[in-house]
């Protein structure tokens, strides 16, 4: 078993058709330099295969997706709710690779990049949030705790 | 009629929760946990009918969710909707006592032909 860019087209845009409906139909396009990844979320496979599958798009696209997802309007979609949809979004397409590929194997939980907000985990709270600067460039170093571990974030798991 | 849906995503549980209005059960009333753990303290105090998780889940992934209520928890119906829908783990969740596996993507007829024999 293994995976081509067919299987990539068909798995994602089953997926993309199953969220957005009918207006889910994906366009291929050759990569390019237009190619805006601001929001990537991804997903890690460990076992018969190992390997991983990350999926970007412009923080518009996120959003509308989002949007559609939790059905209220892009431009009010939270952080969270962006970092659980494209999180879904990278496990629903990472599982059916996942599927594609020799077996068995692990499915990591999603894990998303976001511009402004670095790594954002699903369900997790950002403990610490570091930047630092060297040579005029800069450099962030972020902690993350899963929210189910405190007892305030289990009153509100979201 | 009660449901427990189990997916640690907020945005797939507002989907699963459309998609049974879609595929005819709008009248049952549906509660969430958001992993096996918090699936597993909620069906110790609450009756359900039908318990719909994930598998891939922080906590307590909804395999071990099941495992725990097959040996050990408040017998209840179960049924997996997950993006892992290969055969070995269709199998190893009928192993474990699963009525069905849905595979996201999924349509509503894929949730009717998976409901209607277990809630009629």
């Amino acid at each position: 078993m293994s995976v081509d860019a067919q299987a990539v087209q068909t798995v994602t845009n089953q997926v993309w058709r199953s969220l957005l409906g009918a207006d889910g139909s994906l366009t291929v396009v050759e990569p390019g330099a237009a190619d805006d990844s601001l929001v990537t979320g991804c997903v890690t496979v460990s076992g018969g295969w190992d390997g991983a599958v990350a999926v970007g798009c412009s923080s518009s696209l996120a959003r509308q997706l989002t949007g559609a997802m939790f059905q209220v309007e892009p431009d009010v979609v939270s952080t969270d709710e962006l970092a659980d949809a494209i999180g879904e979004l990278a496990n629903m397409i990472g599982g059916n690779i996942k599927g594609l590929m020799p077996g068995p194997s692990k499915l990591s939980l999603p894990a998303v990049t976001i511009r402004e907000s670095g790594l954002v985990l699903p369900g997790c709270k950002l403990l610490v949030n570091q930047s630092f600067e060297w040579g005029g460039e800069r450099m962030r170093v972020q902690v993350l705790q899963r929210a189910a571990t405190t007892t305030e974030s289990r009153e509100h798991p979201e | 009629m009660k449901l427990l849906i189990v997916d640690d995503s907020k945005a797939m549980r507002m989907i699963v929760r459309k998609t049974l209005r879609q595929a005819g059960y709008g009248s049952a009333e549906v509660a969430e946990a958001t992993n096996g753990k918090e699936a597993l303290d909620l069906l110790q105090t609450a009756g359900v009918d039908l318990v719909l998780s994930d598998w891939n889940m922080p906590e307590m992934t909804g395999i071990e969710l099941l495992a725990k209520l097959t040996a050990d928890g408040p017998k209840v119906k179960f049924g997996f909707v997950t993006s892992e829908g290969t055969t070995e783990m269709r199998e190893r969740a009928r192993q474990e006592g699963a009525l069905f596996l849905i595979a996201k993507p999924f349509t509503v007829e894929s949730f009717q032909a998976a409901l209607k024999p277990v809630l009629g």
